[in-house]
C-alpha cells in the first residue's frame, strides 16, 4: 500500500472554482452571507415562536411552516429547502432577530455539549442501545 | 436507499417539550468510500443532502485588470440524524472526501464530538487529506476500514502503517451497510472521545 506522507497544514483552500449551476443562492438574503453575532452551528435546532402577522419572504415563510411542528436543524432546513447552509443561516439568523423563531443549541456560550462527559456517556448508552 | 428504517418517527412538537441537545459525527474518506451507506444504516431519518456553497475571495485577473472577486462553489454534504434517549439528537454528516474542499470542514467539525475516517484500501490515499485534518486539530478520530463484500483485504496493522497513525488511534473493520458494524464505529469512536477527555 503507498503510504501516507505528513502533509502541510491544510489551511488552503486551493482551487476553488466557480459552478455555472449555481444559482445565485444569496439573492434571498440580499447579498448577505453573515448574519450578526456567532455563526450558527448546522446543528443548531431553530423553532418557531408562532405565525407571524407580518408579510415575511417566501423563504422565511417556509422557515416558519416546516419548523412549525417540529424542532429543525440549520443542516435539514437547508435540504428542505434545497438551499446553502449558508443561506439558511442568514435567514435563520434574521427570523431570530424579528422575534420569529429561536435557536437552540451551543449558540454563543461556552458549553459544549461534546466536551461534556456526562453527555458522552448518554451518547455512548444510547448507541449502544439500539 | 436500500435499507430499512423507520422513517415514520413522530415530529417533535415544539411547544412544551425541551429542545433536544445536539451531538454531532463527522464522516470523512474518499469517494464512495461508503459514508452515506453508513449513516443511512442506522439514521433515523432517510439521509438528507444539503449543499454548503462556499463564497471566497480570490484574486483573478480580467479585462479591468488584477482585482480581487469573489467565487464560489457547492459542496454536497449527506447528513443523518438518530434521536437517543435524554433527549439527545445524533447527527452524522458525510464530509465532502476531495481535500481542497478541507477548508470547509472547520466549520462542520466545530463542536464535533469526533470522526469516523473511512477507508477503502484499494483506494488508501484518498483518506489522507482526512488523517491529515483531524491529527492536525487534534479532533478525536477513529479508522474505519470498509470491507466491500465482507472481505478484509489488509491487516489492520499494514493499514496503521500505511497511514501512519499512532498506536492511540483506534482502528477497526467495519461494513457500511450494516447497522451492527455502524453502531460499534460509532460506539469505538465516542469511547475514544471520552477517554480523549478523561485524560
Amino acid at each position: 500500500m503507498p503510504g501516507r506522507q505528513r502533509a502541510p497544514q491544510p489551511d488552503d483552500p486551493g482551487d476553488v472554482v466557480y459552478e455555472s449551476g449555481t444559482i445565485r443562492p444569496y439573492a434571498v438574503t440580499g447579498g448577505r452571507t453573515r448574519t450578526k453575532g456567532e455563526l450558527l452551528p448546522i446543528e443548531a435546532l431553530v423553532s418557531v415562536v408562532g405565525r407571524p402577522a407580518v408579510r415575511l419572504s417566501t423563504e422565511k415563510l417556509r422557515i416558519i411552516d416546516l419548523a412549525m411542528t417540529q424542532y429543525l436543524s440549520i443542516a435539514e432546513l437547508s435540504a428542505h429547502m434545497h438551499l446553502p447552509v449558508g443561506v439558511v443561516r442568514v435567514l435563520v439568523g434574521d427570523l431570530v432577530e424579528e422575534g420569529h423563531a429561536r435557536v437552540h443549541g451551543a449558540v454563543a456560550s461556552s458549553y459544549n455539549p461534546a466536551t461534556t462527559l456526562s453527555v458522552l456517556e448518554s451518547v455512548l448508552d444510547g448507541i449502544s442501545a439500539l | 436507499m436500500a435499507y430499512p428504517r423507520s422513517d415514520l418517527a413522530a415530529p417533535t412538537p415544539t411547544a412544551g417539550a425541551a429542545a433536544p441537545t445536539t451531538v454531532k459525527i463527522v464522516v470523512a474518506g474518499g469517494f464512495a468510500v461508503g459514508k452515506t451507506t453508513l449513516i443511512g444504516s442506522i439514521s433515523d431519518i432517510d439521509p438528507l443532502r444539503t449543499e454548503a456553497a462556499l463564497t471566497e475571495h480570490s484574486v483573478g485577473v480580467d479585462d479591468a485588470g488584477d482585482r480581487t472577486r469573489k467565487t464560489e462553489t457547492t459542496v454536497a454534504m449527506d447528513f443523518g440524524r438518530i434521536a437517543l434517549p435524554g433527549n439527545l439528537w445524533l447527527y452524522l454528516f458525510g464530509t465532502p472526501g476531495q481535500d481542497r474542499f478541507l477548508f470547509m470542514w472547520d466549520d462542520l467539525v466545530r463542536g464535533a464530538i469526533g470522526a469516523v475516517v473511512m477507508v477503502d484500501t484499494d483506494r488508501l490515499e484518498q483518506c489522507f487529506p482526512a488523517v491529515d485534518y483531524f491529527e492536525a486539530r487534534q479532533i478525536p478520530f477513529v479508522v474505519a476500514v470498509n470491507c466491500f463484500d465482507g472481505v478484509a483485504k489488509h491487516q489492520l496493522e499494514d493499514v496503521r502503517e500505511a497511514l501512519a497513525v499512532p498506536a492511540h488511534v483506534p482502528m477497526m473493520y467495519t461494513d457500511a451497510r450494516s447497522r451492527t458494524a455502524t453502531k460499534q464505529t460509532l460506539v469505538l469512536l465516542v469511547q475514544h472521545a471520552m477517554k480523549r477527555l478523561a485524560g
